[in-house]
């Protein structure tokens, strides 16, 4: 009965019903998108690194900092025999940094050169055309798309590059571009030439030296050794967990704002419909239902504002999380100009505990809100209310 | 014969700068079952605060009121709601029919309180409207009736549950003269077939005319008690 009774009370107010569903369904709407897109934002970044660059965790020598190129060259140590097996096994890959600079068409920019197995299977990149065919007295080398375009280069260019291997010595050869791929991470394409590890190693007088080691494994499976420092996914990936958590905390302050004008807006509602009604609310007192049976009525009349908008936000909102998630959001900037590992397209993540759970939180907040001030009437004396007073 | 209503030794107060107004003093009265009753006075008389006091809908400064044997002074909110949805119907000047409502689920809403299936709850409201000569309006809604018929619907929804007391708080204030007529007879017709006790709140001599017992209030207390 109290059901029917706040549905036809919903109903007879109007327009007034409609604009409250429509700034509930907006709020709804724009939690679960932006939301869902900080959820496709994380899960796209976390998977991009992990296939393309952090694998199940790393091993990197104890001098490795990845924030200072100078320090490269003391930055490598030689592999381990458990750590050796390890790679015979292909649970891991070993990379060797070497500081350097390229020459492409007569200009010079900094450069690491990186050498890797190319029969590795652990990062989801063609490593394996280093092993393709290159001009004789010229040593295959990988670029990403983004050094491709930045320095000009295409497959089959020549460029040399300049070193300084382990023993002080400046050194120089000629490499041909075998390959231009496409990696979403940037710390895989900007700066970096790619080599055969066994080759680097030849060049820099290093043999079977790494500057880290990537693992299939979780990491804490492998052997450790003071000079080797483990690093979990977690350690690798706490960058970009702290970058989505940094968009959330702005998202939540944009999130609070809306559901406080919503929440407003259901309040100021209430209020009004009950200093309105008061001679109503008398009414029906008088045909005999108890105060409470009355605030509940009230409540649900809030509390039904939010199902018609989430009725209304599934009509519209529906077919809009669906386009978002079917053919993403195009970002205007290609994802590495941001130096984040992202595509051009963002597929928002909507689950089903997302949009649950942001139902659930604007509901309970609108029970809160209409309860607020239909309280009031608990205290209310029939009489009182019969001729539209307040006390 | 016990009293459908009876009222002991009652006052009722209202401060008024720092001071005790009595709205009622000293009031004793007894309703037998079947009365054809009013409240009469001038404006301010306290008739109305009586009523309510009766009705449930307001408790007393000092003094008791007793339903049918039962203290209801002494009463909580929800056995005063109990009380109002079983054996007390009510009609008000303005009608307080709910506009939202047709006149069918204006007349359900008491029975909906009642628990009564949906069976029950057509067959008393198409007895009540048929005594009030409405049953062609079910489905109109109050903004579509007149007041006359307005405060038919409103006879027909205090009856619909066939209450012990009807209690009515001027009921032809808003209307001519000619539906006062149609609306006083009316009750006095449910009152002879129902035996409900019909106890008003007035200052119209239309309704004066109708009455078998006038309580004259004046200035808060009981000036005459006539039986005619």
């Amino acid at each position: 009965m109290i059901f029917k009774i706040a549905f036809k009370n919903v109903l007879s107010a109007g327009l007034r019903t409609w604009l409250n569903t429509f700034i509930i369904s907006i709020t709804l709407t724009c939690i679960i998108l932006i939301q869902g897109m900080n959820n496709g934002l994380l899960k796209e970044l976390t998977t991009n690194r992990i296939a393309e660059e952090v694998g199940n965790g790393q091993i990197w020598h104890q001098n490795y900092d990845p924030f200072d190129p100078l320090t490269l060259d003391i930055s490598h140590g030689t592999i381990s025999p458990a750590i050796s097996r390890a790679v015979k096994k292909r649970e891991a890959i070993p990379i060797l940094m070497v500081a350097g600079s390229a020459y492409p068409q007569g200009r010079i920019f900094p450069a690491i050169l990186k050498g890797i197995p190319p029969d590795q299977d652990i990062l989801k990149l063609p490593f394996d055309q280093l092993t393709g065919n290159s001009p004789k007295g010229t040593i295959p080398a990988m670029i990403g798309k983004g050094m491709a375009k930045r320095s000009n280069l295409s497959r089959g260019d020549v460029i040399t590059v300049r070193w300084r291997n382990s023993q002080g010595a400046f050194n120089a050869a000629d490499l041909t571009i075998v390959k231009v791929f496409d990696s979403k991470v940037p710390a895989m394409d900007r700066g970096q030439i790619w080599l055969q590890l066994k080759k680097l190693q030849e060049m820099n007088l290093s043999p079977n030296h790494a500057t880290i080691i990537i693992s299939s494994r979780p990491v804490d499976e492998l052997e450790s050794s003071p000079e080797w420092i483990h690093k979990t996914v977690d350690d690798l990936l706490a960058d970009t967990y702290q970058l989505v958590k940094n968009k959330s905390v702005g998202a939540g302050i944009f999130y609070m704002i809306l559901i406080f004008l919503a929440m407003i807006a259901i309040f100021d509602t209430q209020a009004l419909s009950i200093f309105k009604r008061r001679k109503e609310i008398g009414t029906l007192m008088a045909l005999g239902m108890t105060n409470r049976a009355i605030v509940f009525t009230f409540t649900i009349e809030g509390l039904l504002y939010g199902i018609f908008a989430a009725l209304l936000t599934t009509a519209y909102g529906g077919p809009l999380f669906w386009y978002f998630q079917t053919r993403g959001y195009h970002i205007p900037v290609s994802g590495d100009q941001y130096g984040i590992a992202i595509s051009e397209h963002l597929y928002p993540d909507f689950s089903l505990g997302l949009i649950l759970g942001t139902l659930i939180i604007v509901m309970l907040l609108l029970t809160i809100v209409s309860y607020l001030p239909a309280r009031k009437i608990t205290h209310l004396q029939p009489f009182e209310a019969l001729r539209g007073k307040w006390s | 014969m016990e009293p459908v209503i009876a009222v002991s030794n009652l006052d009722k107060t209202f401060p008024v700068a720092n001071e005790d107004f009595f709205a009622l003093q000293n009031i004793n009265l007894q309703f037998a079952p079947g009365e054809f009753s009013g409240i009469v006075g001038p404006s301010g008389s306290g008739k109305t605060t009586l009523l309510n006091i009766m009705g449930s809908l307001d408790k007393p400064t000092k003094g008791k009121v007793y339903f049918m044997g039962d203290e209801i002074t002494a009463y909580s909110s929800k056995e005063s709601a109990q009380l109002r949805s079983r054996k007390i119907g009510f009609i008000f000047q303005t009608y307080n029919l709910l506009p939202v409502y047709t006149v069918y689920e204006n007349l359900e809403l008491p029975l909906i309180l009642l628990g009564m299936s949906t069976a029950e709850k057509k067959q008393a409201i198409m007895d009540s409207l048929e005594w009030v000569g409405l049953t062609d309006k079910v489905k109109s809604k109050p903004a579509q009736l007149s007041g006359g018929q307005c405060q038919r619907v409103a006879i027909a929804r205090a009856m619909v549950k066939k209450p012990a007391v009807i209690l009515a708080d001027e009921p032809t204030a808003n209307l001519d003269s000619e539906n006062s007529h149609i609306i006083l007879k009316t009750m006095k017709k449910i009152n002879d077939a129902s035996g409900s006790t019909f106890i008003f709140s007035t200052h119209d001599d239309k309704v004066i005319g109708y009455l078998k017992r006038k309580i004259t209030l004046v200035d808060g207390g009981i000036q005459q008690d006539e039986t005619f």
